[in-house]
């Protein structure tokens, strides 16, 4: 069977992803091309009569090769690997993807134009005709609704019926006539949208503009929480049933082990691995996939704009609002999207204060300690809520004093021009992201808990039992970080558990329980009341809670985010700064809150 | 007479564009389609007033002030399909 190499070409934004997605399925796989360092997607697609290779490049607007993406597309496209090109353009602002589509044309011998979004188009009132767009283009031109995966047959066809032509040197042509040819194109090829497009963007004006919009986010916000407190506790309760029916199964098969062996399985490995999954697992599993739905609806471009001003002021700009978002999922992947920042100054900065934003790994520890706090009864949900709200735009803030702090003394420069395209609002596709999200997070943090968790409980079982005389190594070494840890508002166990929780924060809560109990072992099942009353019997009060939930904002990011670091930095100091930063905050906030709460 | 910038647009008001300063900014702008004859229209400002969102050949961008202020439009019209 005939073999071709495909490049997937086309604007951001204009579900190229989609079709790749519809195409490869789970045929697909990131690898790294010619060496460069960004990753690119590669998956294969089989007709009757071919089997292809498609290559995802960078979604890019111009092959004008001024952004690292833009020059992966433009060495891509004239290689000698991209037998076939596929443009990939979106129906509802067709000139724009114009541009791309004829530069590609200019470049390469072999290109089909595929437009997407084709019902998007219809919704508004634009009509394409397509064969009128293949003569004035010269090349096939399909239309296709990327969601939809029958419709990708049409795009199929085309590139089984393409013969590719060879390659011959080419010039690509100039902006504007290329501008002037697209928009010459669109006069004759598209019927535009009768539509008023500012009335359609009302909805946006309203959240964006408006004081009353801008109540209605922060009420989303918390509502969002409330809801993920709600389930992530129903699932909690249940998860915690069910190993409470495992556990006498497993005592019985170790009877008769030596003590050692029961203690090291059951008390510290099963014990901190049932921990994980029944409660921090949940708020994990539960708040993904709807933070995702509102990624998918197209939410986060809105809060990059309205954030734009102040991130502005602090010497940042717009873009690092998303960095932040992403880092709520997981700080590591924040550090590497922060790639969508173009100035290299502005990219810094997000990458050095991501790890001030609460990851998903994070969030169960700071839900449990505002229950906790809370001491929760049946609306005891709404006040975790809030105050779980107020950690969050605590972390914000925080956000902005490191970005503002970085700007005025090691990264000093100007902001650049800053431009953010804001897609309309896409309906979310709460099959695929539910399963996809709910899947991928609860087998993600299960392998973690079997990668982490479960050797970080056997170590500190070890630590707790290992005794020299009365005293167990697990009390000598909490002891030697007391003093410490008690100027910070804390203890030493504490601080012990945020320092073993560097491969994993979601082990941190667990950490600290077990080191409370003497013998290295955690109670029975995670219930609230529990976590409370040891806390409360070790010596925690306000103030403790108060600063652990603080230290747990800004404190050293875990090792991955560190070396998501290291790699997107390639610098050993900045690397350094991005892990002294938040502790250095960390560290000043909670003395802080310590001197202020002996007044 | 006093040149129109794309900043001085306000939300419904869209023009025809006339020339474009030259400047660091100015190539992502013809990227987007902000070239000389191109029709943008302004939609709205966030609660800052910055930076504002603008219709150019068919998607919406926010664009902040220093960046329009080197667009130049011919006239101020209101919007027609």
């Amino acid at each position: 069977m005939e073999r071709l190499t495909v490049a997937l070409a086309g604007n951001p934004n204009v579900g190229k992803s989609s079709v790749f997605n519809a195409l490869t399925g789970l045929r697909q796989h990131t690898g790294n091309w010619a060496g460069k360092t960004v990753a690119v997607a590669a998956g294969t697609v089989e007709t009757s009569a071919r089997s292809y290779t498609l290559v995802d490049l960078p979604g890019t607007y111009s092959l004008a090769a001024r952004s690292e993406e833009e020059v992966i597309a433009r060495s891509y496209l004239e290689s000698e690997d991209a037998q076939l090109v596929v443009v990939v353009c979106d129906a509802s602002c067709l000139q724009r993807s114009l541009h791309l589509a004829l530069q590609c044309i200019s470049l390469h011998p072999n290109v089909i134009v595929c437009v997407n979004l084709m019902d998007e188009a219809a919704r508004l009132g634009i009509q394409i005709d397509l064969e009128k767009l293949s003569q004035l283009l010269g090349v096939p031109v399909v239309g296709c609704m990327a969601r939809k995966k029958a419709t990708l047959q049409p795009l199929l066809d085309a590139m089984d019926q393409m013969q590719p032509k060879p390659r011959t040197p080419a010039i690509m042509r100039e902006a504007e006539e290329i501008a002037d040819e697209a928009a010459r194109i669109c006069r004759a090829a598209v019927v535009p949208s009768a539509r008023n497009p500012v009335r359609r963007y009302r909805t946006d004006q309203f959240l964006t503009g408006t004081g009353a919009g801008f109540l209605l986010s922060m009420l989303m916000m918390v509502c969002m929480l409330w809801v993920t407190i709600f389930l992530a506790n129903r699932l909690s309760d249940v998860l915690s049933a069910a190993f409470a029916l495992l556990n006498p199964y497993l005592e019985a098969c170790f009877r008769s082990a030596p003590w050692w062996l029961r203690g090291a399985v059951l008390d510290g490995v099963w014990r901190v691995l049932t921990w994980v999954i029944a409660v921090m697992l949940p708020p994990m599993a539960i708040f993904f996939p709807l933070f995702t739905i509102l990624e998918n609806a197209g939410f986060l471009p809105r809060i990059a704009l309205v954030l734009d001003r102040p991130f502005q002021r602090c010497g940042a700009c717009g873009k690092q609002a998303l960095t932040c978002c992403m880092g709520i999922g997981c700080n590591a992947a924040g550090v590497v999207g922060c790639r969508i920042i173009d100035s290299k100054r502005e990219r810094l900065l997000a990458i050095l204060t991501n790890a001030l934003i609460p990851c998903s790994g994070r969030f169960p520890m700071l839900a449990a300690l505002t229950a906790v706090f809370f001491s929760a009864s049946s609306s005891g949900n709404l006040f975790e809520a809030l105050g779980l709200s107020v950690l969050f735009l605590l972390s914000i803030a925080l956000t902005f004093a490191a970005s503002k702090l970085l700007s005025s003394t090691v990264l000093k420069g100007d902001s650049q021009g800053f431009v953010l395209e804001i897609p309309p609002y896409r309906m979310p596709q709460f099959g695929t992201v539910l399963v996809r999200s709910i899947l991928d997070r609860t087998i993600f943090v299960l392998a973690r808990a079997a990668a982490v968790a479960a050797p970080a409980g056997l170590l500190i079982w070890l630590l707790a039992n290992l005794k020299a005389g009365d005293t167990s190594a697990l009390t000598f070494v909490s002891h030697a970080f007391d003093p410490v840890g008690r100027a910070l508002g804390m203890d030493g166990v504490i601080l012990l558990a945020f320092l073993l929780g560097l491969p994993a924060n979601e082990i941190v809560l667990p950490l600290i329980l077990m080191g409370y109990l003497t013998v290295g072992t955690l109670p029975e099942n995670g219930s609230l009341d529990q976590i409370r009353a040891v806390l409360l019997s070790h010596g925690w009060s306000a103030e403790t809670m108060v600063c652990t939930a603080v230290f747990t904002l800004a404190h050293w990011p875990c090792s991955t985010t560190a070396i998501s670091i290291w790699k997107e930095t390639k610098s050993v100091k900045w690397t350094a700064i991005g892990i002294f930063l938040p502790t250095v905050i960390g560290a000043f906030l909670c003395f802080l809150l310590h001197l202020l709460f002996q007044i | 007479m006093q040149k129109i910038q794309m900043c001085d647009l306000k939300p419904g008001q869209g023009g025809v564009v006339s020339e474009i300063r030259k400047s660091s900014i100015s190539r992502r702008l013809q990227d987007l389609g902000v070239v000389q004859g191109s029709r943008v229209l302004c939609l709205g400002k966030p609660i800052w007033k910055d930076p504002t969102v603008y219709l150019i050949c068919g998607a919406a961008f926010a664009l902040r002030k220093e960046v329009c202020r080197e667009v130049f439009l011919k006239e101020i019209v209101p919007w027609s399909a």
